[in-house]
């Protein structure tokens, strides 16, 4: 390796001494010309391995020439992005004030791209004020606002954002519809692959059973500034807490009753549904691993199969039909260390009638 | 009719009727606290206004001068953005600076009915866009690192069509 460097540089440094004025004016090609990546100013430091976040890695598949087939870590886009380019990088910062006067007439729609226009006004969504503004214009008082998402009966800064979210899916209509439409379409149970299972639990309906998996990202997110404080009272002002920000449930709707081993902690590597016999209805089959790889030479260590399918729907949290608990602590702040509780009533009796 | 002079931060100055100048509540406070006689004709300096906002300003504001006063804010009612008066989005079809530099004299000035109508242009011009398209549009600088662009669009996939 290091002789190829020294090469490298000796070709470089050739070519800028041999450089004449023949080569450029009176040369009917260029062909000495110094290559643009030669001269170019030397790549921003590689991140080490270990520096990198998991996020930005793939895990891929790469057969050998001897057919061997190894998986391997690959980096799934370059953040050259420093500092620096950000000072160079042209345009107006125009004051603060005026990016809240507008967040005023932001709908909720836009809010993620109003947040992502820059840093001034990714910092107001995340304000207190603008998530109560946005409940105050388009939930408070709506009929179809459920009671446990009221901030009247009960105003708590902590989780406000996820709470203020969750209520626009009960009252805007553009995301009532968004949901209604949605419903209609392939639920893609699919987009669970690599999530990390870590509950399940069964409900019973009049006529049907419903079970529930729990995933949650592999890897989660690191949030923008986020905050790793010990504070108590810090914490009790997080706007944005949000503990369900990284998973999602899936919620397999059958005629009949389906044991499913225990899951808790393992990925799931594979999901397929086709239709069961007698064509009524469908079979899901979901595979798991303890792994994360993702092949189909790699065999599930663990298959469930649910029969007699009706419905299979995939929820993000800000799904209204999302069981959620209520926003907690986390445990550092909390004297007992009890966990979130697998199962509560008042979840079993909003779904029930959906059964 | 009595008038008024407003000076701008490039030390223009324009006559203006004393009932157009008080559509801003800054300027109108500023009369009654200082006690100022209709009859005279004083210098108002407005150093946060240039000439050519200021101008503008007093267009919107004699054109809207015999409007009736704008409600207060009612908190439960939502807010509107698709109720601009085609006067007035024809007198907003500005440069981007110019828009930015209207609302920040609105909110100075504080012409609650010139702010909200500035402001509702900006976010009409925002549904729709994708961040990059709305700095393009407004000439505004991304501060965002690729890595914290990405974080901000995970964040808020929420309010994303699927």
């Amino acid at each position: 390796m290091p002789k190829k460097k020294e090469k490298t540089l000796k070709k470089f440094n050739q070519q800028v001494a041999d450089f004449t004025i023949n080569d450029s004016a009176n040369a009917s090609k260029c062909g000495n010309k110094i290559k643009k990546s030669t001269l170019t100013v030397p790549a921003p430091t590689e991140l080490a391995w270990d520096q990198i976040a998991d996020d930005d890695l793939d895990i891929v598949e790469e057969i050998d020439d001897d057919g061997t087939k190894t998986f391997v870590y690959k980096k799934k886009r370059n953040h050259s992005k420093t500092e620096q380019d950000i000072e160079n990088r042209p345009g107006v910062v125009y004051p603060e004030i005026v990016w809240y006067l507008i967040a005023r007439f932001v709908r909720p729609e836009d809010v993620g791209r109003f947040a992502a226009i820059n840093k001034s006004t990714y910092a107001i969504t995340k304000r207190e004020s603008f998530w109560t503004s946005l409940y105050r214009d388009f939930c408070e008082g709506h009929p179809k606002l459920p009671t446990r998402l009221r901030l009247e009966n009960s105003y708590k800064v902590y989780g406000l954002r996820q709470r203020v979210i969750r209520s626009l899916y009960h009252t805007y209509d553009v995301f009532v519809k968004r949901v209604a439409h949605e419903a209609a379409q392939d639920s893609r149970p699919h987009s669970l692959v690599k999530r990390r299972c870590v509950n399940v639990w069964f409900c019973k309906g009049p006529l049907l059973w419903s079970i529930f998996f729990k995933f949650k990202r592999q890897y989660p997110h690191s949030r923008l500034h986020s905050s790793t404080t010990d504070d108590f009272v810090e914490e009790l002002g997080r706007v944005d807490a949000n503990p369900e920000e990284e998973s999602k449930v899936l919620q397999v709707t059958c005629q009949s009753f389906y044991e499913v081993p225990p899951l808790m902690g393992m990925i799931l590597t594979s999901v397929s549904v086709v239709l069961s016999q007698g064509f009524r209805h469908h079979r899901m089959h979901l595979g798991f691993n303890t792994g994360c790889h993702v092949s189909r030479d790699i065999l599930p260590e663990c298959t469930v199969v649910l029969d007699t399918v009706v419905n299979i729907v995939v929820m993000d949290w800000w799904h209204p039909k999302y069981p959620h608990f209520d926003n907690r602590l986390p445990s550092k702040f909390t004297e007992s260390d009890e966990s979130l509780p697998v199962l509560k009533n008042d979840f079993f009796t909003t779904h029930e009638e959906d059964l | 009719m009595p008038n008024i002079k407003l000076q701008s931060s490039d030390n223009e100055v324009f006559p203006v009727d004393i009932e157009i100048a008080k559509c801003s509540v800054t300027i109108k406070t500023m009369l009654e606290d200082l006690g100022v006689d209709d009859e005279e004709e004083e210098v108002v300096p407005l150093p946060n206004v240039n000439s050519a906002i200021l101008k503008k300003v007093i267009q919107w504001a004699t054109y809207h001068k015999d409007d009736p006063p704008l409600p207060e804010d009612d908190e439960n009612k939502e807010k509107r953005t698709d109720d601009i008066s085609s006067w007035d989005a024809d007198f907003l079809k500005v440069d981007q600076g110019t828009l930015f530099e209207l609302i920040l004299a609105a909110n100075y000035l504080d012409i609650k009915g010139l702010l909200d109508v500035t402001c509702k242009t900006v976010a009409n011009m925002i549904k729709g866009k994708s961040p990059e398209e709305i700095r393009k549009t407004f000439n505004i600088k991304n501060d965002f690192t690729a890595a914290e662009e990405d974080q901000v669009r995970k964040e808020n996939e929420w309010c994303e069509e699927k």
